[in-house]
């Protein structure tokens, strides 16, 4: 057991240190998060799409709670989370809690388009590697995805009006 | 939304997406005709895609990713290359200067704050005006829409951290990182620039050797706000529990109190990198950061040596000592502390920044001492570190001469010997490193000899000498290597050891001298280095003194070489080597003819089939039994040993020469050559790869070629008959039959027959060509003369025109497996080429008409 954890330990760590959250993530802190659920967690990841796959969703947890927490601190006047300013300032104005909320609602009709959107925003998996995970034609995952972003703008926006 | 109806939408949306806006109009009218509430969806969705930015979702929430080819300033973005908390770094073109560099874009959380963004960049331009070797060098600092970015010298390497997460740095390059360090904050210092931040992924090892350190100026930046001004660097505020923070680990004290810091709070940090590079291990780790930072306060790590025996103890009491919770009790200065570093390097000399100055401190007189009393210290346990310096020094091929042991010690020769033979033997291992054959650097043995001189001669770039004392159990071995180019000194080290280790010594050695010049090399690589063959120290010898006699390459070196392999083996039976030693001189007296052929070769084949049962990566044992193999007519199998054989081990002149025979004598001579020419690069001052040149030349008929290497094989061995053998044929070839028979009779005499070494002369004088070859036919069918060779004489008979007899004879060599294998090439038998009875045995021996 100890030796399977340790080679876990080992991929996840490589994963994060020279994949994939090199290169999209700023906040260690979150790195380290994420790191620690995944190790934590005892998933045991089947292969590098799983892998993928898994962080992505990961990423979408902790990123949204972060960002609902903020929220609420927010409105109990409490604002001193350095951890979330950082996080706050590159998401370029979506708000990730209603983008979580609109993607929810996507995954009721269509569970693979809110799949997509996932993997290549909370994942930030190119067109090509999404379509490795999964298992579809990068035509596929290039349509579907040009679809949901028109829906998940048009959502966003209608709920932010109301 | 149902999906059903999102499945309607979105086939209409997606396919309408690809169109341009007239087409669509035509699309929509068509497919939406009789559903306009469809229509109407679609439009809207269409609208939403026109109104959303192309940005929209397409990068992850955290990244401010620049795309290739933006522009920022002078400077086009090219691609990312990698990413750390304090922003994302691209490699950059600098369009202005047209050099490449790196472009660091910080952190939005950095560049919103006016009064953060002036004090970095008032940091960042005092480090960039360090200009040191060991700090990143910043050329400009810059805003685009908003974020601020910071240029600089682009590096390629790797980051400490990346060479830490592989395992524990040897300590030699830890004082060598370690000075590089101390020298960069020292000239930070200097200026009043402290880093507060420092810590593996801040540290940045390049291709070439240097260390440099980066952001400086923007630890206070990541301060958390609440803090004080010198509170903790890099802890964001309040944290789950749990949640292990990059750095906490090598905070000071001072720091994690939030009390005010200095640069000895750097001196810390580097003594907690030091450690973690020692050990492996953290200074200071706990499941938590609040738990972390209390041991930080409270705790005092490991001692190194409890998890990294064998370490010099003065380095122990550095690092030790800039872990002093009190600041007052660490280094003052970091110049001090590169002082004590260097001490310990023995050279004394700043290895990275010679033009550095030292700031002249009281301190430095008292540090001096210290510094002097730890390398004594240090020489009197086990080791002195060695010298080195760290400027890039490229070796791509090695001489090791042969250690020297004063004195009329005949066991401490046969330890000298051993251990050049072991290093040569586990430098060969490395990767892109031509080390040269024992046969040759043991030409230099007993003789005074100018290391450089011999580097030139071998043509090799650098040199290893050494020398081996033994008093009573104790043995001293020192050892240099140095650069041929201009005999720079590049290492150099002693060992104190009990005689008894040795073996583990030998290879510790090749270890050393493999980190100092690839230093990069992986765990595999590094482990076949430091592989003992033997741990039997009698065995061992024995096997090097049978190598010894073996190289000699005459029937009387293998009859030595024999019994001493065979004693090797009975002393160690797992010596894998010491078995494919056995096996190639069995081979080898078989089909010289110095003992019955077919017993021989059924050893030899047995002795390698045991040699690599015992180690199958060993490239010898492959070799061994591809030779035993070609021998015994399996040509197919033999290729796939021998060629297995070189892609283990392509350092080993040996295989080279026996896989360029191998393909010579199956009729592929084109390919012989360049094997022959890479055995001759790795073993340029023996005979043995000239010897095989000239058969390969003789062979491929270009027989001036062939005179000249035998000339040069006769040369580096005028006792070994073999390379006048293969002359006369040559000479008897160019029709020059006086030379042939001169180069026949010095064949013989050196095989020790001179009664046939005078008939030959007798024969040729009295009745010319032909009476000589009739006279070497005499001899060659005749059991009871030295030179029976049934081989031989069926082409000695060829070439008197006696087809039948000549026949005759190659059947007798084919049921004896014995010279067969040149019926294929042997330009002597063209006379028979055309001969069914040729082209019969050719098949049954195996080779293609």
């Amino acid at each position: 057991m100890p030796l399977v954890y340790d080679e876990l330990r080992r991929v996840a760590h490589n994963y994060l240190q020279r994949e994939r959250f090199d290169h999209t993530l700023q906040s260690t802190a979150v790195v380290h998060e994420a790191y620690l659920r995944l190790v934590e967690g005892a998933v045991e990841f089947q292969n590098r799409e799983h892998f993928f796959a898994v962080s992505a969703q990961l990423m979408r947890q902790i990123l949204v709670d972060y960002a609902r927490r903020h929220r609420s601190l927010k409105r109990d006047g409490g604002y001193k989370l350095t951890l979330d300013e950082t996080l706050k300032l590159p998401s370029k104005g979506i708000d990730l809690v209603n983008l979580d909320d609109a993607l929810k609602e996507l995954s009721q009709m269509d569970a693979r388009q809110s799949r997509i959107v996932e993997l290549r925003f909370f994942g930030g998996l190119s067109i090509e590697e999404t379509a490795e995970v999964l298992s579809v034609s990068a035509a596929t995952v290039e349509r579907s995805w040009a679809s949901a972003r028109a829906w998940l703008y048009r959502q966003l926006k209608r709920n932010a009006a109301r | 939304m149902t999906g059903e109806r999102w499945q309607e939408i979105r086939n209409v949306l997606e396919t309408a997406l690809q169109m341009d806006s007239e087409k669509r109009r035509a699309y929509l009218d068509q497919v939406c005709a009789l559903d306009q509430s469809l229509r109407g969806e679609v439009e809207s969705l269409l609208a939403a895609d026109k109104q959303a930015q192309t940005s929209f979702l397409q990068s992850p929430p955290l990244t401010t990713r620049l795309e290739k080819g933006t522009r920022l300033g002078d400077y086009e973005i090219q691609s990312l290359v990698g990413a750390g908390g304090m922003g994302e770094v691209y490699r950059a073109r600098d369009l202005r200067l047209r050099r490449d560099v790196a472009v660091k874009v910080l952190p939005a959380v950095v560049s919103s704050n006016p009064e953060r963004l002036r004090r970095f960049e008032q940091e960042a331009r005092a480090a960039a005006a360090l200009n040191h070797p060991n700090i990143l060098a910043v050329h400009q600092l810059g805003t685009y829409a908003g974020t601020s970015y910071m240029v600089s010298e682009l590096l390629e390497g790797e980051t400490l951290r990346e060479q830490i997460r592989r395992g524990r740095v040897a300590a030699l390059r830890v004082i060598d990182y370690g000075v590089q360090i101390a020298h960069g904050l020292a000239a930070a210092h200097e200026k009043g620039i402290v880093h507060r931040d420092l810590k593996p992924e801040n540290l940045y090892l390049t291709k070439d050797g240097r260390v440099k350190i980066l952001d400086f100026g923007l630890a206070k930046l990541t301060q958390s706000q609440a803090g004080s001004e010198h509170s903790a660097p890099t802890i964001g505020g309040e944290t789950e529990p749990g949640l292990v923070m990059g750095t906490v680990g090598y905070m000071s004290p001072e720091q994690v109190r939030g009390q005010a810091s200095d640069h000895r709070a750097d001196t810390f940090a580097f003594g907690a990198i030091l450690y973690e590079m020692l050990t492996s291990q953290r200074a200071f780790q706990k499941p938590t950061s609040l738990e972390t930072m209390a041991a930080i306060l409270n705790e005092d790590p490991h001692g190194i040596s409890q998890i990294t025996p064998g370490l010099p103890p003065a380095l122990q009491r550095i690092v030790h000592r800039c872990l002093e919770k009190n600041p007052e009790q660490r280094f003052q200065s970091a110049s001090d502390l590169a002082f004590a570093l260097e001490a310990l390097s023995g050279s004394g000399a700043s290895p990275a920044n010679p033009d550095t100055s030292r700031e002249k401190s009281p301190r430095i007189t008292a540090w001096i001492v210290i510094g002097a009393v730890a390398a004594v210290l240090v020489a009197g346990l086990t080791v002195t570190w060695p010298m080195f310096r760290s400027q890039p020094q490229t070796v791509h091929s090695i001489a090791v001469l042969p250690f020297a042991s004063p004195g009329q010690d005949a066991g401490a020769e046969d330890l000298s010997d051993g251990v050049t033979e072991a290093i040569i033997d586990a430098l060969s291992q490395m990767p892109d490193m031509k080390v040269m054959a024992r046969g040759s650097v043991f030409r230099y043995k007993h003789k005074e000899v100018d290391p450089q001189q011999a580097g030139r001669d071998m043509k090799v770039d650098a040199v290893l000498t050494g020398q081996i004392t033994r008093r009573g159990n104790d043995l001293l071995v020192s050892t240099e290597l140095e650069k041929v180019e201009d005999g720079t000194h590049l290492w150099g080290a002693q060992y104190n050891r009990n005689a008894a280790s040795i073996l583990a010594l030998q290879q510790e050695i090749a270890s050393d001298i493999s980190q100092r010049l690839q230093p990069r090399l992986s765990s595999g690589q590094k482990q076949k280095i430091s592989r003992l063959p033997t741990d039997n120290l009698e065995a061992y010898q024995l096997y090097v003194k049978g190598r010894y006699f073996f190289d000699r390459w005459n029937e009387g070196g293998r009859k030595k070489a024999l019994e001493y392999f065979e004693q090797a083996v009975t002393r160690d039976p797992g010596f894998a080597a010491a078995f494919a030693g056995l096996a190639d001189t069995y081979s080898l007296r078989g089909f010289f003819g110095e003992a019955t052929n077919l017993e021989e070769s059924a050893k030899g084949m047995a002795a390698a089939r045991k040699a690599l049962a015992l180690d199958n990566s060993l490239a010898e044992a492959h070799a061994s039994l591809g030779l035993a193999l070609l021998l015994d007519l399996q040509w197919t199998e033999a290729e796939k040993q021998l060629r297995q054989a070189i892609s283990l081990n392509a350092n080993s002149s040996i295989c080279h020469s026996y896989y360029a025979w191998y393909l010579v004598f199956a009729g592929r001579g084109k390919e012989a050559f360049p094997e022959m020419e890479t055995a001759q690069v790795l073993d340029p001052l023996s005979s043995i790869p000239y010897a095989t040149a000239g058969d390969v030349y003789y062979f491929a008929r270009d027989f001036d070629g062939a005179i000249l290497q035998l000339q040069k094989a006769i040369e580096f061995d005028p006792s070994n008959p073999d390379p006048h053998k293969t002359f006369g044929d040559t000479y008897l070839e160019k029709h020059m039959c006086s030379e042939a028979t001169k180069e026949y009779a010095i064949s013989e005499e050196l095989l020790g027959n001179s009664q046939n070494a005078v008939a030959l002369t007798k024969a040729f004088e009295s009745s010319g060509c032909h009476g000589m070859l009739r006279k070497q036919l005499e001899f060659y069918s005749d059991p009871s003369n030295p030179d029976y060779y049934p081989m031989s004489a069926g082409i000695t008979a060829v070439l008197l025109g006696e087809k039948d007899q000549g026949f005759e004879f190659l059947e007798k060599a084919f049921e004896a497996k014995q010279g067969i294998i040149w019926l294929k090439a042997e330009p002597e038998l063209d006379g028979v080429r055309s001969d069914p009875r040729y082209a019969d045995l050719l098949r049954r021996v195996g080779l293609p008409q």
